[in-house]
């Protein structure tokens, strides 16, 4: 459901999965049905008569971030599994209506928080896992050009800004390595020009995750600012009492061409991280195991990017516990 | 041509071997002598530099005929040095941060004003290319209007266990750890790029690398301003030992018409050795920003020009570092 940036990725992933049948695709843009007819599946304009229509195992959410708890609900409600896209919901209140339907229904929900299946990610994880780099601190930072795509991403009320819909990335991988939810959340963000309501498009968030053994400190920069011809880029650092691992991406690849339409760069791995997080989804289905990345997760992530906001917004850190 | 004299107020801050070095080398400047309180260190000038060494900072400025003192004491005795130049009329450059206390950067600016002298703050990260041209960019406007800047100064920790240069990590002689000794540049840079006001800022600072020193080894900074727009600086002493070089200084400064990405010690040579201990190095190449920055400084001085990094830019600069600390206690933001 949903046919935007993710929805065609995800439905390309779906297809080309052996342990999953791609049957129908919802898009409220009716230009999409020949590229939904070319994946075998079919088309409809109106998601809830997909799910009246369709007797599928599992739907994907990747509609926009405000209407994950209304169409995950309907899903839930027809009995299917349910992978849903990042941000989990716009507001805490949402995504807590979504666990508790999936655990009354028993129903498996896999959120999309792709870095926990992206290689590079996954590779940072290990070295701090197995203890290679006792992490402290990380700092992450996500740039790129103002999403062109479509309009409701620079609408607050409905994406919830850049720390909600891309710092979120950073937040919820920071949570992953430390194991634990933040004690504390401070931010301050700019706003970037927009046509319509004053919209925060740059954002520099702190995670205090209190004393301990593991990582203490975090920091998250989004940014929606950078020039249209700014690659998309993303960078990574653990620092710890032993030493320091850092990656970026675009990074180092073993294979790059160049042609009159441009570059283009290979990784050594053969899938990427939307591709593994569907067929993670998928493999929980078909072994009737939890997916990787819960809705406890995403709930999290959602609850401290919130606070981040608010953060930003009163110029006040906030204590994460009890923040809704 | 009229050489300018200089002395030099201790040689406790590092940088003051690379400033003497390059003064050294200037045809326009004549290094009269230096007091230093140490006597290994004092002996370590006279056999690099063969200076003539005085007692008391006041009898160095005392000197006949000198027209400035550089102070590169431990950043707390800035005040007293520089007092002692300024109050027999002398020209005080000032090593970073321009004190530990924000009263003490006031008495300083104070006392230039009273003996109609001048107070350059160093800070030579203005007179790197990079940063000369990311500021003719968004002075031009060709940059567009400026939404928002993210910064680090990352560094090596200062050696606890070197006597040369254990004090960075003394909250008494440097004010601070981290937090305190590579908040300031960035926030200079930022400062100077854009003429913003800060309204609030927000700064952690916690010892998360090493054991055994008792100040902050990492934090984060934010800072809201009031206009609206929204800035950090990542300060911290998060390179480990053996990294390739002693840190970083890198900007992003996202202009409504250019992004601009700095990083300004990233113009190196890859240098491998066949040693387990010490397996890489970057080497830098190019102008060196120190030397830019003295050669201004010396210029305002012959001429008789207004400082082009001033006390009031130092004190600034402090403020940013000050009210992060004050911030971290509050655990809040503070308004500036």
């Amino acid at each position: 459901m949903g046919f935007g940036f993710m929805g065609k990725i995800h439905g390309k992933n779906i297809k080309n999965h052996s342990g999953a049948d791609l049957v129908a695709v919802f898009s409220s843009n009716e230009t999409d049905k020949a590229e939904i007819e070319k994946l075998g599946a079919k088309y409809y304009s109106d998601w809830r008569k997909m799910l009246e229509s369709e007797a599928a195992d599992a739907a994907v959410v990747a509609t926009p971030t405000f209407t994950h708890g209304e169409v995950t609900l309907a899903a839930f409600d027809r009995g299917m599994h349910v992978f849903l896209e990042k941000p989990m919901e716009r507001a805490v209140a949402k995504c807590q209506a979504i666990n508790k339907a999936a655990r009354s229904k028993g129903l498996q929900l896999g959120l999309g928080h792709v870095l926990r299946f992206d290689d590079e990610y996954l590779a940072i994880k290990e070295q701090v896992t197995s203890g290679e780099i006792k992490a402290k601190m990380a700092r992450c930072t996500r740039r790129g050009p103002p999403p062109g795509w479509a309009s409701w991403f620079l609408d607050e009320e409905k994406s919830g800004t850049v720390i909600l819909d891309l710092s979120i990335h950073d937040v919820d991988f920071m949570c992953w390595l430390a194991g634990k939810a933040p004690a504390r959340v401070s931010a301050v963000a700019s706003p970037i020009p927009t046509s319509g309501k004053p919209f925060f498009g740059i954002s520099h968030v702190v995670l205090d995750f209190g004393p301990g053994e593991g990582l203490e400190l975090g920091f998250a920069e989004a940014s929606w600012a950078a020039s249209s011809t700014y690659p998309f880029s993303t960078s990574i650092e653990i620092s710890g009492k032993n030493g320091l691992l850092a990656c970026s991406i675009p990074g180092k690849h073993p294979i790059e061409t160049y042609t009159a339409s441009g570059r283009a760069a290979m990784n050594a791995y053969a899938r990427d991280g939307y591709y593994n997080e569907i067929d993670d989804f998928i493999t929980s289905i078909t072994r009737g195991k939890p997916p990787k990345v819960s809705g406890d997760d995403g709930l999290l992530a959602v609850r401290t990017c919130l606070a981040a906001l608010e953060s930003a917004r009163r110029h006040q850190t906030i204590e994460l516990e009890g923040f809704a | 041509m009229k050489k300018i004299k200089i002395g030099i107020a201790s040689f406790a801050h590092m940088h003051a071997f690379s400033y003497a070095r390059v003064l050294k080398q200037m045809d326009n400047v004549e290094i009269a002598g230096f007091c230093d309180l140490d006597d290994a260190r004092a002996r370590r000038v006279v056999n690099e530099f063969k200076l003539p060494r005085l007692p008391t900072y006041e009898k160095l400025a005392a000197l006949d005929g000198l027209d400035a003192v550089l102070v590169t004491t431990e950043t707390a005795n800035h005040v007293d040095a520089a007092l002692a130049a300024m109050e027999r009329g002398k020209h005080v450059i000032v090593e970073k941060p321009i004190a530990t206390r924000l009263d003490d950067a006031k008495r300083m600016i104070d006392a230039a004003s009273r003996h109609g002298v001048k107070l350059f703050q160093c800070y030579p990260c203005r007179y790197h290319p990079s940063a000369q041209e990311a500021k003719k960019a968004i002075a031009s406007g060709e940059a567009g209007d400026i939404l928002g800047i993210t910064s680090t100064n990352h560094g090596c920790m200062p050696d606890a266990r070197d006597p040369a240069t254990a004090w960075f990590s003394s909250k008494q002689l440097a004010g601070g750890g981290a937090v305190m000794d590579h908040t300031t540049h960035a926030a200079d840079l930022l400062f100077w790029f854009t003429g913003w006001t800060p309204k609030h800022v927000f700064g952690i600072a916690k010892r998360l690398f090493h054991d055994g020193i008792d100040c902050d080894d990492a934090g984060m900074v934010l800072l809201s301003f009031e206009n609206g727009a929204a800035a950090s600086i990542d300060p911290s002493w998060s390179r480990p030992e053996a990294y390739p070089t002693w840190g970083d200084l890198t900007m992003v400064v996202y202009g409504s018409k250019m992004t601009i990405v700095i990083d300004m010690f990233n113009q190196n040579i890859d240098v491998f050795f066949n040693d387990r201990e010490k397996s890489a190095e970057w080497h830098p190449f190019g102008p060196d920003a120190n030397s830019t920055m003295l050669d201004h400084y010396i210029k305002a001085i012959d001429e008789d020009l207004p400082p082009p990094v001033s006390g009031e830019d130092g004190r600034r600069a402090l403020k940013v570092a000050l009210l992060a600390y004050e911030s971290n206690d509050k655990g809040t933001h503070v308004d500036w």
